[in-house]
């Protein structure tokens, strides 16, 4: 358990490893087989006795094989390439709107925003399958693009607290870079199972072919081809096995951790095992998708316990509530009090003291618990005090802007709220910018939400962003082409860019564009932490002097910085004020992006310890350091954790 | 080996590669179909919510314009239509005869809403009533959604069209009744709801 975001994702890449040699042993076995098939056509054919090693064979049958693998890979991982909407929408799952008016949708959005804001991750999308067993699943590339899937069972059958224990599992794997690799997995699976698709196809055929002659070498043609996709589908499940199983326990863990509450998911899990769907997903696309799943999502046959994607259900059951005599409960369909849903709606803003309340003030220090090993130890976790600061930062959000935020009207014009500068020489100049660009309804809305918007404080103004966000990704590409220009203008108009546009860019950049325009994949070029040390001194920099005004205590801060990032004396200094603009920042900070996630962890350690070097985290700070963490593809929860001890 | 027997191989080769290609294109209109009937979802919430709102609006002038009997009825009964016209394409977006169905009593009702706030002018009275404003205001807000859902409804929908009717995809789509997506038109209502003032 005491594994970390940045080792889940070193261990994810030697997982890719263990995969790559299993997909080359399938691949050679296929190989082998086609072989064997093609000689013994070729014995059939020739009626003597034939030699068995026939080079030209070989010849005939790697190329194929290798081909046609290849080719169905390519064709899987490019369908999915827009990431985990893709995979949600190729198993039939419907997204529920943030202004949804059924109960059951209202509770489970409610539990997802609160787990993605105490994680420190945009709101993702969730969508619902149709299906009545009781199952889930997370996809995406990266935090940023991910998806939250569940069925139908989980929204009739689980109680608050279980169905929060699910979403937390699956936020634990959305947290643990596993999606990255699952999603591939997709696609490698698909190449391998495709042959046993097309045999079947091909029996079918053959059965309706009209000559006789070729009647008789088209089944054995199919047979042959079914039985080597017979062979790929246990390759197929041998690989979803190996990498799925032991990630489970580890995804139960986490979700007891996020939530305390071990019954939620222990709950759930003996839901699954009381109820006769148990937790099958119907749809066939689910075929090469057993590994994403929250529980196994195939009926068990007779290899099932060698295949199975899932360790078995008491024995994850058992591993959270070890008195678990294996008597599953009698389900039945669960209802929802329209209390809770309204119960957790005080409209006020949550009573935290240490927290800054005055909206425009750049400097409030706000004190945080524990050192930057404990920060850092953090990102890629969510401990229940950031559950319960993000349920009161869910529920104290005003009225108005959390209403605007769940639907992309409002919530594009929200956006550009926020982009107003408090000062209103400068809004006035941004007002009448949008209102020249942008259509006459989207300026009335900006104007709607101008007042609540700059009455927020600013502790609250990047999770209104998270709240916003599967919103603005239901716009078109064509409304988002818009909506970015517009963005720009509200941007550009006061002449400089802040660290709060600054951050949103990012933000917008990571979670939003990625959805819209098609993104470069980065490779880690750099494993050396030396070669890396100008441009994390840059960062460094600019993280210390917006901490702290007093050069010494700045240049101390750097100081401490520059120490976590090299581990021992550095040859930087901290260079002056004016010599650290946003645009170098931003510069280096996409070098420092091109890093593996050995060096991105010390960036982030690096990052944090120059932040608590005061003991404080300033809103400009935290904002800043969301920025780095978007960049870098790492969640890191929100680091004001409230009263100080 | 003979030759009939590689060139059945290279056949079989071939329809292999054909049939992967065939699966990726019918699996991407998937999608594409999928996504559009998910954008719809986002209207229908709105449409529902502006349906709730119609009576509300009948009641509060029904007190002001005893003499437009006529008017408050047709404007209710064009809600109900447009209602059950709602629920039908939400059942199935991509049904064209539901579909038009919905924009005609869309603008139906639109036409019927226009009625009604222009004779709404002639009472200086109701100009004034808080609930009326109120609610013209929650009216014209929902409107603005319904515009904009309407908007990225129509992007997904046009998407998958020009999908499915490139040429490789054109055939895949005869094939498997991939039908066209039907538009959601630009009812006159909104325009009607947000012209009217009352200042």
């Amino acid at each position: 358990m005491a594994t970390n975001f940045f080792q889940q994702q070193d261990s994810a890449r030697r997982k890719t490893f263990q995969l790559v040699v299993y997909f080359v042993l399938a691949i050679l076995i296929l190989i082998a087989l086609v072989y064997g098939l093609l000689l013994a056509f070729s014995m059939y054919d020739a009626r003597e006795p034939v030699s068995w090693w026939q080079p030209e064979l070989l010849l005939l049958a790697a190329p194929g094989v290798g081909l046609l693998v290849g080719g169905a890979s390519a064709f899987k991982v490019a369908q999915l390439a827009s990431g985990g909407q893709a995979v949600a929408l190729m198993m039939g799952g419907e997204e529920v709107p943030g202004t949804t008016t059924d109960a059951r949708q209202k509770r489970l959005l409610n539990v997802v925003e609160e787990m993605a804001l105490a994680a420190g991750v945009p709101v993702p999308p969730v969508y619902v399958l149709e299906e009545p067993g009781i199952n889930a699943f997370a996809a995406g590339y990266a935090p940023g693009d991910a998806v939250v899937a569940v069925s139908q069972g989980c929204l009739n059958y689980l109680t608050r607290d279980e169905l929060q224990g699910v979403v937390a599992h699956e936020f634990s794997h959305i947290l643990n870079g596993d999606m990255r690799l699952n999603i591939r997995l997709i696609g490698l699976i698909f190449g391998i199972m495709a042959l046993s698709i097309i045999g079947r196809i091909l029996m079918l055929t053959s059965r309706s072919s009209g000559r006789n002659d070729a009647r008789g070498g088209l089944v054995l043609l199919g047979l042959g081809v079914f039985v080597l996709g017979l062979v790929g589908a246990f390759f197929g499940r041998l690989i979803m096995a190996a990498v799925s199983r032991q990630r489970e326990y580890l995804a139960d863990a986490s979700a007891v951790q996020f939530t305390r509450n071990p019954d939620g998911i222990g709950g759930a899990l003996k839901k699954i095992g009381g109820l006769a769907e148990g937790s099958r997903i119907n749809n066939p696309q689910a075929a090469e998708a057993g590994h994403m799943f929250f529980a196994n999502a195939f009926a068990g046959g007779g290899l099932a316990g060698l295949l199975a994607t899932h360790p078995p259900l008491v024995e994850r059951i058992r591993r959270l509530d070890p008195q678990f005599a294996g008597q599953f409960p009698e389900v039945r369909p669960v209802g929802v009090d329209r209390e809770e849903l309204e119960a957790r709606r005080p409209g006020g803003l949550p009573p935290f003291a240490g927290m800054p309340r005055l909206p425009g003030l750049p400097q409030v220090p706000v004190p945080v618990l524990g050192f930057a090993d404990e920060a850092v130890s953090r990102v890629g976790h969510v401990e229940p005090k950031e559950m319960t600061y993000a349920q009161a930062l869910h529920d104290g959000m005003p009225d108005v802007l959390r209403v605007a935020a769940q639907e992309p009207f409002s919530a594009h014009a929200l956006v550009y709220a926020l982009l107003l500068d408090p000062r209103a020489d400068l809004r006035d100049l941004q007002l009448t910018r949008l209102k020249a660009a942008a259509e006459p309804q989207d300026f009335a809305e900006t104007l709607r939400l101008v007042a609540p918007v700059q009455a927020l404080p600013d502790t609250h103004r990047l999770p209104l962003l998270d709240l916003a966000m599967p919103a603005l990704r239901q716009m078109s590409p064509r409304q988002h082409r818009a909506f970015r220009a517009q963005v720009e203008v509200l941007m550009i108009a006061d002449q400089r860019l802040s660290l709060f546009e600054y951050t949103l860019r990012c933000v917008l950049h990571r979670h939003l564009d990625a959805q819209f325009l098609p993104q470069r994949q980065t490779r880690p070029v750099h494993s050396s932490p030396q070669k890396l040390a100008h441009p994390m001194a840059t960062v460094l920099a600019l993280l210390a002097w917006e901490g702290q005004p007093e050069p010494e205590q700045a240049a101390r801060a750097f100081d401490t910085g520059m120490r976590g990032y090299i581990g021992g004396d550095h040859i930087h200094r901290l260079p002056p004020r004016e010599e650290c603009s946003l645009a170098e920042f931003d510069a280096a900070l996409q070098t420092l992006n091109q890093s593996a996630p050995a060096i991105k962890r010390r960036i982030v350690i690096a990052c944090t310890a120059c932040i608590l070097a005061n003991q404080q985290v300033t809103v400009r700070e935290a904002e800043l350091l969301r920025a780095i963490c978007d960049t870098l593809d790492c969640p890191l929860p929100p680091l004001v954790v409230g009263e100080a001890e | 080996m003979s030759p009939v027997i590689i060139a059945l191989f290279v056949l079989l080769g071939v329809g292999l590669l054909l049939a992967l290609w065939l699966m990726g294109i019918y699996n991407g209109l998937v999608v594409a179909g999928n996504r559009f009937k998910n954008a719809f979802a986002q209207i229908d919430v709105q449409l529902k919510r502006r349906y709730e709102l119609i009576p509300n609006l009948v009641e509060a002038v029904k007190g002001y314009m005893r003499h437009e009997r006529e008017t408050l009825d047709a404007v209710i009964k064009a809600r109900n239509s447009a209602m059950a016209a709602e629920q039908k394409v939400a059942a199935n977006p991509s049904d064209p005869a539901a579909m038009t169905e919905l924009n005609q009593a869309e603008a139906q009702l639109g036409g019927t809403l226009g009625r009604l706030f222009a004779l709404s002018e002639a009472y200086p009275d109701l100009k004034a009533n808080q609930n009326m404003l109120s609610l013209q205001e929650e009216l014209t807000a929902t409107e603005n959604k319904i515009g904009f859902a309407r908007q990225a409804f129509n992007d997904a929908a046009t998407n998958y069209n020009i999908r499915r009717e490139v040429f490789p995809a054109a055939t895949v789509a005869g094939m498997f009744g991939f039908k066209e997506a039907p538009l959601l038109e630009t009812a006159g209502t909104e325009r009607a709801a947000t012209k009217v003032s009352f200042q």
